[in-house]
């Protein structure tokens, strides 16, 4: 049965679609077939992970929404980004599809001006693990909490929050733990991203599940290739033997128990 | 006073509107919150399934799904003679932002 993952921050800035994209590009390499959502619909940005090109992103997610077409013509097939950088392709039967949000200012303005129907959204999502036959759909979502968002954290089986070791990201994490719980999801789990090298992160990692009474899926150390890289490709398939692609690849395999 | 109960007293005394936001449906009581969860992770149950979730009789679960699509929260879903339930979800609002401003975006955004 297909799980839903949403992956989300109380801040902005937190690496979230950095470690979506790494953790479906994992995923789907290990020959499953996993979906992206780009729900950021205010501040859309996963697609250039993918290095999908805007000027040829013909339908986006803002079309499904009006009710131009339907959810699974606003996928586009980006297994071939697995083979781009670090030589691996998904392997047999394993597939990567991006679901993104409009660029165009004035489509992004339309949704702020006019709304849109939630129900859509919510159907959208089922029908795309549906119609692509996904094993893992994962919800990119926009930081803090909206109507997106706790409708992406409700139907979720899995809800990954990622923190920085920073004072307001840790009160940030509090009330969206609080509101997680009061949703039931039915497994949380924190990625705390960016902790500098220097710090003993298993230590750190200890402590904030302690904090937080919440399972810790992986500390992921700032990095200099990670910043060189600045979003063109996904790290975990650029570096596969990076300490950091390590992580992203035991975050995974706990996505995947 | 049983649980739907409070949440048509909770649901009276909101804004009538379309559908529940997230927002309403976080601030519901316990147990009432607890069923539009499962429904909506469900997206959508048959009325043997509603019965096994809450523990009540038939008729019981047939008067509150009937109070729940006729107050706007839950739409019936016809499928092969059978009748399904979805959570309705309200639109997402507007913002409420000064129609001056809309315009000055747009004509910035079309040159």
């Amino acid at each position: 049965m297909a799980k839903i993952i949403s992956v989300h921050s109380f801040r902005g800035g937190t690496g979230k679609s950095n470690t979506t994209a790494n953790l479906a590009a994992i995923i789907a390499g290990n020959g499953l077939r996993a979906g992206v959502i780009d729900t950021d619909i205010q501040s859309p940005g996963i697609h250039v992970l993918f290095g999908l090109d805007e000027e040829k992103m013909e339908k986006s997610l803002n079309d499904y929404l009006w009710g131009k077409c339907t959810v699974e013509q606003t996928a586009y097939d980006v297994s071939a980004s697995l083979s781009t950088a670090g030589g691996r392709t998904a392997a047999a039967g394993g597939g990567l599809f991006l679901i993104p949000s409009s660029l165009k200012a004035g489509e992004i303005a339309r949704v702020l001006r006019e709304g849109y129907d939630v129900n859509r959204l919510n159907d959208g999502f089922h029908e795309l693990v549906r119609q692509l036959k996904l094993d893992y759909l994962f919800i990119d979502t926009h930081p803090g909490l909206n109507e997106e968002t706790l409708l992406s954290i409700t139907i979720s089986d899995t809800l990954l929050i990622i923190l920085r070791p920073d004072q307001q990201d840790y009160q940030g994490t509090a009330v969206t733990v609080e509101i997680a719980r009061k949703l039931e999801v039915p497994r949380l789990m924190l990625i705390v991203n960016k902790a500098l090298p220097a710090f003993d992160l298993e230590a750190l990692g200890q402590k904030i599940a302690r904090t937080y009474g919440t399972p810790v899926a992986g500390v992921l150390p700032e990095t200099e290739e990670m910043i060189a890289l600045g979003s063109s490709g996904i790290f975990a398939l650029k570096y596969p033997e990076h300490p950091l692609s390590q992580q992203f690849k035991k975050i995974a395999d706990q996505v995947l128990i | 006073m049983g649980i739907f109960d409070r949440l048509g007293q909770e649901l009276d005394a909101r804004e009538k509107a379309a559908g529940l936001s997230m927002a309403d449906v976080l601030s519901l009581p316990d147990d009432s919150r607890r069923l539009f969860n499962w429904m909506m992770r469900q997206e959508e149950v048959g009325l043997a399934e509603v019965i096994t979730f809450l523990g009540q009789d038939e008729a019981t679960v047939c008067c509150t799904l009937l109070a729940l699509v006729e107050g706007g929260y839950v739409r019936e879903i016809h499928t092969s003679g059978q009748v399904r339930y979805r959570v309705r979800l309200a639109p997402k609002r507007k913002r409420d932002i000064p129609l001056s401003i809309w315009q000055a975006l747009d004509s910035k955004i079309e040159e």
